[in-house]
């Protein structure tokens, strides 16, 4: 067993053992990584500066230091997350040679506390895709089965977690982009609640929406690295002030469960609802208390969802004009003209897509008729939230219809959009969530448990999947 | 409904490539139709929470003009350069 086929938290006891350098965990993860990076393509850019940071760990151990648990742990930082002087590129054309001034304040937290970040990792193209294959560098393949996608948008992020070529790793989620490759590659996945996690240096997509999410192979490792990134930011004025510290004990029993009605309606492969059943089984075994719930606007989310994430990201994706930063095309005549050639040569045609989606819905004479009737429904949708969990302390939901996306066939955008059905509602209304391994199907490719709190009950949402975890669940061999 | 792919793309500042317009154009269409599909929602009594804003102070973010301007395709005497846009 190599050093990066351990989790994080067995990892910092080693280190804190002497039982192996933080400069041995990095070369031996990034060797995994390199390996593995023709077949999988998790990274678009590795970190040079990544084993003088090993080296730094190793030296503050050797002075006696404390240490934090993700002190001398590789991690892989999603490409639309800033770090100075490291290309940050959003797996796009327009920022392929962007390096940012600044780091993110996830990034500024993980680098205080002594993480090792071995590399930008891959995904959907401004984070726009479910697959990670809308991206200028190529599709992320899933380690699981390298004929399926990794998932996305947050593809790179998982698959590295899962072939050890990371041990922790942040992503974004803006409609499911953390859960929904976490639970195609088989490892845990966290979303918080909008406002735990500063947006700071974030590239956005929808801002209303768009979060920064922790994965790891365990429960236990995805809450170390949350808890380094959920400090207050002032930076962020979404930022809320709630902040309360926890232990994970993992106490399933009186815990009462939701199950969406509406939601298990849906269309899912039969592998899938057999697997996320036998999960919630699993739990009520153990002391859960399963109620169905009902919410009635739950379906229509996703309709509302590309619709309000759409019209965010058309004004969001304005600033790309080829002037401050980001691709110029050559050529160009008049000022318009460059400004045209410039975004129609940077972005991609799913980028493209959504943009243009989003000038519809926000145009005058239809405005009223999309965007303001979505974000009515995101309100009826909070309200009806807010009434469920009255109800129940958590909800149990599939994170994506499929156990696997197969790549390289030609897919209809409102069957690739409808499948967000079950990640969309919880991130209009700002709810934490997880997505957990729960299963397999036939084909032996993951599936995953989503458990979803409500607004900031984070670590009830921790706690409940740290529970599933200890009775059997979210085992990923 | 009648819908204009072309303006809207030329509202975006985007072309799309003349050869794919019109698979372009079908799928657009399908995802319009697809997201206008939401039920009435007369939500007069639901009211959004009211976000809490903090001051806008100004501070040093730390980051100096020369950092800040080295991304830029071309930068002429500390300013970004664009086309001419006024004729001498």
């Amino acid at each position: 067993m190599k050093l990066c086929d351990h989790t994080a938290l067995e990892l910092a006891e080693m280190l804190r053992k002497r039982q192996c350098s933080a400069k041995e965990i990095y070369l031996d993860t990034l060797q995994r990584a390199k390996e593995k990076q023709d077949s999988i393509n998790a990274y678009i850019t590795f970190n040079d500066e990544a084993e003088k940071a090993a080296e730094a760990v190793d030296n503050m151990l050797a002075d006696g230091k404390e240490l934090t648990l993700i002190a001398g742990i590789p991690i892989a930082v999603k490409d639309n997350i800033s770090t100075k002087g490291l290309r940050t590129t959003c797996a796009s054309k327009m920022l392929s040679d962007y390096i940012s001034p600044y780091d993110a304040f996830a990034v500024e937290r993980l680098k205080s506390a002594g993480a090792v970040i071995i590399g930008k990792s891959n995904m959907d193209e401004f984070a726009m895709g479910s697959a990670s294959d809308t991206g200028y560098y190529g599709a992320v393949r899933n380690p699981v089965n390298t004929s399926y996608s990794a998932g996305g948008s947050s593809g790179g992020s998982a698959a590295s977690i899962s072939y050890g070529g990371a041990l922790l790793a942040l992503g974004s989620d803006t409609g499911g982009s953390v859960r929904q490759p976490a639970s195609l590659c088989g490892v845990v996945g966290f979303c918080p609640s909008y406002g735990a996690v500063s947006r700071y240096g974030l590239i956005a997509f929808a801002s209303s929406l768009d979060r920064i999410g922790a994965i790891g192979r365990t429960v236990s490792d995805t809450f170390i690295l949350h808890n380094i990134i959920n400090v207050a930011d002032p930076k962020d004025v979404t930022m809320s002030d709630i902040f309360c510290s926890f232990n994970l004990k993992g106490e399933l029993k009186g815990v009462k469960v939701g199950v969406v009605k509406e939601l298990f309606d849906c269309f899912m492969d039969d592998d899938v609802r057999s697997s996320v059943m036998a999960a919630i089984k699993l739990m009520e075994k153990n002391g859960a208390v399963i109620k169905e719930i009902s919410i009635p606007s739950i379906r229509s989310a996703v309709n509302a969802y590309y619709i309000i994430s759409s019209a965010e990201a058309s004004s969001n994706l304005a600033r790309y004009d080829g002037i401050r930063y980001g691709y110029r095309s050559d050529g160009s005549g008049s000022l318009a003209e460059m400004y045209r050639k410039s975004r129609s040569e940077g972005f991609g045609t799913e980028v493209k897509r959504r943009i243009m989606l989003g000038t519809f819905v926000l145009s005058e004479g239809f405005c009223d008729d999309y965007y303001k009737r979505a974000a009515a429904l995101r309100r009826r949708l909070c309200a009806e939230f807010n009434e469920a969990f009255e109800q129940c302390d958590i909800i149990a939901a599939p994170v994506y219809p499929q156990a696997g996306i197969k790549l390289g066939e030609s897919k209809d955008p409102i069957d690739v959009y409808s499948a967000d059905v079950f990640t969309v509602p919880s991130s209009m209304a700002g709810l934490p969530s997880i997505s957990i391994p729960c299963g397999k199907n036939k084909e032996g490719l993951p599936v995953g448990l989503q458990l979803i709190g409500n607004r900031f009950c984070d670590n009830m949402v921790f706690d409940a999947a740290y529970g599933y975890e200890l009775v059997g669940g979210g085992i990923n061999d | 409904m009648e819908i204009n792919v072309r303006k809207i793309s030329d509202l975006a500042a985007l072309e799309i490539d003349e050869d794919q317009f019109q698979s372009f154009e079908a799928q657009f269409m399908d995802i319009v139709n697809m997201v206008s599909e939401l039920p009435e929602c007369s939500d007069g009594d639901i009211l959004p929470e009211p976000m809490k804003l903090r001051d806008d102070t100004p501070e040093d973010g730390g980051v100096n003009q020369t950092e800040l301007m080295s991304n830029a395709h071309e930068v002429v005497g500390n300013c970004f350069t664009a086309p001419q846009t006024v004729e001498c």
